[in-house]
């Protein structure tokens, strides 16, 4: 196929503002798929991606279309993660198109996560398809939507295109401005061999599977490769090209999407962002933007019973072959026991990886309070990274902590303005700048801690703003702060897995919040449980829950013997399921009090 | 083993009919009496239908009317029930024969009959010495009636008797409660249980409760109103001999209720009458109308039935054994599992006696007072993984 007929673009669009919908109907008008296929949106296959109708991994699907001109052309549409978490995978997914349809939601208007894509999308030299989708609800406002995007864009407003698709409308007129405004790939056929992988998955029957975009030259079924990031060579087992499903090919040449298969047996072996190239005859260099992911967040997660730790370690061992960003090792809690420390790309990385782990693997798991990485300068001049607070060494050899901050959008009517500027303080931010989008939007910038975000950000952000507000992120830099661990005790024992590194000046406000939240959580037993808070050997805060001094009822009469035994038996369940710290049992809840301390103010 | 503890097994028989439902009672009891001439019929067809091995093998030594209000039985009822059970099954000489009665349901030529037919325990259900009590628990009976049925039980020959009592009731104060331990002392009856009101789900006490139309004693009177219990009637030289149980003496513990304590079996007739074999545990349906067109129709009575396997077996014996004085036999528990109860609850054992929860004395393993506050809170700690 002529690289003239070629267009690779991809879709920026908002959660919910119907991207899949809009791929879906691209499918069909190209006769993709015959007609809606049982399963509602073709390109989200995982179910957990479903349920949270987002797209969690990536993507891409390739399409014939015979445009008004006659001539035939390949489409590769190349699917977008649409989470915060997952920006590096957007970026190259975008390095992978020539161009993106941006489409806004005509009732919703335009949301800060669309912002930074399309950001990235111009940065990355795309051309831009504005379309406002959704222009049939009764609630759309296209002329208010129009001007938002000609703001944003500089485009003229007869270039955005009105759609529906739902209906159907204008997904031809879509169709035709891609062939029109989408520049075909430049790139040589005949130079040495460049394919960029823009995602990976792991399959069980073959393994790693890199998609991939080819910049230069041509890839052929059987050529010994290299993946210049880890210098490993691989014999190109298979390549192919994506319909709806994988369809082997002799060649990819420049220009063209494709999956590769090699002997790899993990995604940590064709990393997202890396280069293929040919062992035998290698580019000079490697495609730019390649980057090592780093988690930003950690937790441990520990098995409830703990004859589950092995199976614990299989199931993150399946998990993280196809999911490179995914880290752990094995760590010790002295109140948890055996367990592994994770790292993840952002909360809702954290969140999908524990509910895979529940749902798919059947585990019943504790995961402590999320952190993040604290850069600890010591008074030997050393730096140490923490990601785990029980880890930080005593404050008597550490001469300053860093911790990371992250420059934040938040796009929001105005009338909540006044409510940001308060959760901003609360959550100790920058204040960095302001502008309109238009008289509605107000887009406003700041600094937040990270540590700040991952606790209830996005409820209070939601509750500040009824909703209305939308948020994107982005890593900024390492900043000092005034940070001090704070731990609880409980009867006088240090519960490492409840140990947290807050700002100095919330921490009798913290320790006090916490011991009071978690008397709550703790329920009366044998014993008097004294809870602390401590800041090194100083008692900030404490709490009591008193000794159970009756629980007897009587009912064991007219022979119902089974009923109350039930109820006992139950009973027992829950115990199982307490970790004993000491003499004292404690519910998992109580491992996540911080996180459901917040708007705890009695 | 305490003098009334025997081993062997007992009879039940649930008698539904009540004049009125208390709003606190949640065992099966029904007030439309239409059902109740097909009922005795019915019950002794299910007596008859267990005449067979290996029931009959066993002489038996309790039977016990329970309700609902069996009281309310006439004398002929009565006595033809206790002779299809005679019928059926092997009875001691010297069987306890316990039936419940409400005071103010029972005449003294009545009570004169029942004594005649070989009813040798009272069990009354007095529940309260205060009117004001009494009304909230929508008992009929007065404060006064409750001391002339009691007296007129005496006169009529019944020298074991035992008073129900309920404490924690809304309302109610330790003062008041404390008026009632001593009107019950000035009673002296051979036996007392008093019990520790339960919302139970299903009662409207539970459901006024749920609507705030009634507010449940706090906590910390419960625990005051418990241990005044214990301390007066102990002082006054009853035994507890279960978390709600006391009698003056051994030979006064209830025979028939200790079965239920210690898996020695029993069979239970009626509608939701419980029954246990070893190891099997079942029990009737919950409807007379039900029951009775079952038993008629020669069908089986029985809605719910379980078979008990070790582990579950050995819960029960920690459960109930943990609410009796005596606790756990720890001869018949190592012979019974082929296993030592301290090897396999070691940690939990020792940390009990520990923290003086528990002692083990005479090869048992029983709470102490303070434990026995917080058997609820123990118990479901026996589980070994």
């Amino acid at each position: 196929m002529n690289q003239e007929n070629i267009r690779n673009f991809c879709i920026i669009a908002h959660i919910d503002h119907g991207k899949s919908t809009l791929a879906d109907r691209l499918l069909e008008e190209t006769h993709t798929i015959a007609q809606r296929d049982l399963k509602e949106q073709i390109l989200d296959s995982m179910d957990l991606e479903r349920e949270r109708g987002i797209t969690i991994k990536s993507h891409a699907i390739r399409m014939t279309y015979e445009a008004d001109d006659k001539k035939k052309y390949i489409f590769n549409l190349i699917d977008t993660p649409g989470h915060v978490d997952f920006s590096y995978e957007v970026s190259r997914s975008l390095a992978a198109c020539e161009g993106a349809l941006l489409v806004v939601d005509a009732a919703q208007g335009i949301e800060a996560q669309t912002i930074s894509n399309l950001f990235l999308a111009i940065e990355n030299d795309l051309a831009i398809i504005p379309v406002i989708n959704k222009v049939d609800l009764p609630s759309a406002e296209v002329d208010n939507v129009k001007r938002q995007i000609v703001e944003l864009i500089g485009c003229d407003e007869s270039e955005i295109l009105p759609a529906s698709a739902k209906t159907g409308l204008g997904i031809h007129d879509i169709l035709e401005r891609i062939t029109t405004e989408i520049p075909p790939p430049r790139g040589d056929r005949n130079g040495k061999l460049q394919a960029l992988i823009f995602d990976s998955i792991f399959d069980s029957y073959r393994g790693a599977i890199a998609f991939v975009r080819i910049f230069n030259g041509v890839l052929r079924k059987g050529d010994l490769i290299k993946f210049m990031s880890t210098l490993q060579e691989y014999s190109a087992d298979e390549i192919g090209i994506l319909r709806l499903s994988r369809e082997p090919v002799k060649e990819l040449q420049a220009g063209e999407v494709g999956y590769l298969i090699t002997g790899a047996k993990n995604v940590r072996d064709t990393k997202v962002g890396d280069t293929v190239t040919l062992a035998r005859d290698p580019a000079p260099e490697a495609l730019a933007g390649y980057k090592e992911v780093k988690p930003m967040v950690f937790s441990g997660i520990y098995p409830i019973v703990s004859e589950d730790f092995e199976n614990l370690r299989d199931a993150l061992e399946k998990l993280s072959l196809n999911d490179s960003a995914l880290v752990y090792v094995p760590e010790t809690s002295k109140a948890l026991g055996f367990g592994f420390r994770c790292g993840f790309l952002g909360l809702l990385h954290m969140e999908i990886v524990q509910e895979r782990l529940e749902r798919e693997y059947n585990l019943s798991i504790i995961n402590t309070v999320p952190n993040v990485v604290y850069r600890v300068h010591l008074t030997n001049g050393k730096v140490m990274e923490i990601d785990n607070p029980a880890d930080l060494p005593n404050a008597g050899v550490i001469s300053k902590i860093e911790e990371p901050y992250i420059r934040a959008q938040i796009i929001t009517p105005p009338e909540y303005i006044g409510n940001i500027m308060r959760l901003s303080t609360e959550k100790r931010a920058i204040y960095v700048n302001q502008a309109y989008l238009d008289t509605n939007r107000a887009d406003m910038t700041f600094l937040f801690p990270l540590a700040e975000v991952i606790f209830d950000f996005y409820d209070k952000l939601k509750s500040y703003t009824r909703g209305y507000a939308s948020l994107d992120y982005d890593f900024d830099e390492y900043r000092e702060s005034k940070l001090v661990k704070l731990d609880i005790l409980i009867n006088g024992e240090p519960l490492d897995a409840l140990s947290t590194i807050v700002h100095n000046d919330k921490s009798y406000e913290w320790g006090r919040k916490l011991t009071r939240h978690l008397k709550k959580l703790i329920p009366q037993q044998m014993f008097e449980v004294a809870i602390q808070a401590a800041i090194g050997s100083k008692i900030i805060a404490r709490q009591t829950v008193k000794a159970l001094r009756k629980n007897v009822l009587a009912k064991c009469y007219g022979g119902d013997i089974s009923r109350k035994r039930k109820l006992l038996e139950k009973q027992k369940e829950g115990k199982k399921r307490m970790k004993q710290i000491g003499r004292v049992e404690i519910p998992q809840e109580a491992f996540l009090a911080v996180l459901s301390m917040d708007g705890d103010n009695d | 083993m305490a003098k009334n503890i025997t081993g062997r097994p007992g009879l039940y028989v649930h008698i539904p009919y009540c004049d009125t439902k208390c709003a606190y009672c949640d065992f099966y009891s029904i007030t439309r009496q239409d059902s109740r001439a097909a009922f005795i019929p019915a019950l002794i067809r299910e007596i008859h239908s267990y005449g067979r091995e290996p029931y009959t093998r066993n002489t038996f030594d309790t039977i016990y009317f329970g309700g609902g209000t069996p009281s309310l039985l006439s004398v002929e009822e009565l006595s033809r029930i206790l002779e299809a059970l005679r019928q059926t099954f092997p009875l001691a000489e010297d069987s306890e024969i316990t039936l419940e009665a409400n005071p103010g349901t029972i005449r003294p030529e009545k009570l004169k009959a029942f004594k005649e037919l070989g009813v040798n325990r009272l069990s009354m259900g007095i529940q309260s010495f205060d009117d004001a009590d009494l009304k909230a628990l929508g008992r009929l009976h007065t404060a006064r009636q409750a001391l002339q049925s009691f007296a007129e039980a005496r006169r009529a020959g019944f020298d074991n008797i035992s008073l129900d009592l309920i404490f924690a009731l809304p309302g109610q104060t330790l003062k008041r409660w404390r008026d009632n331990l001593k009107t019950l002392l000035e009673l002296a009856p051979e036996h007392v249980s008093a019990y520790n009101l339960i919302y139970e789900p299903g009662t409207l006490f539970h459901r006024w409760r749920e609507e705030g139309k009634l507010k449940a004693a706090p906590g910390t009177l419960e625990e005051k109103l418990y241990v005044t219990t214990m301390e007066t009637l102990e002082n006054a030289g009853y035994i507890m001999y279960e978390v709600s149980n006391y009698a003056r003496g051994e030979r006064y513990y209830s025979r028939h209720n200790s079965k239920y304590w210690d898996h020695t079996p029993y069979l239970g007739f009626g509608p939701s009458a419980h029954s246990y074999w070893p190891e099997e545990r079942w029990s009737n349906i919950r409807s007379a109308r039900g029951y009775n067109q079952k038993a008629h129709a020669g069908e089986p009575t029985v809605s719910f039935q379980e078979q008990l396997g070790t582990e579950t077996r050995m819960f029960e014996t920690v459960m109930l054994g943990l609410r009796t004085r005596r606790g756990v036999d720890l001869k018949r528990f190592a012979k019974h599992f082929k296993n030592d109860f301290g090897a396999i609850f070691r940690p939990q054992t020792e940390k009990l006696i520990r923290e003086g929860f528990a002692r083990i004395e005479d090869n048992h393993f029983r709470l102490t007072a303070k434990g026995l506050m917080i058997c609820d809170e123990i118990i479901p700690h026996f589980h070994h993984d």
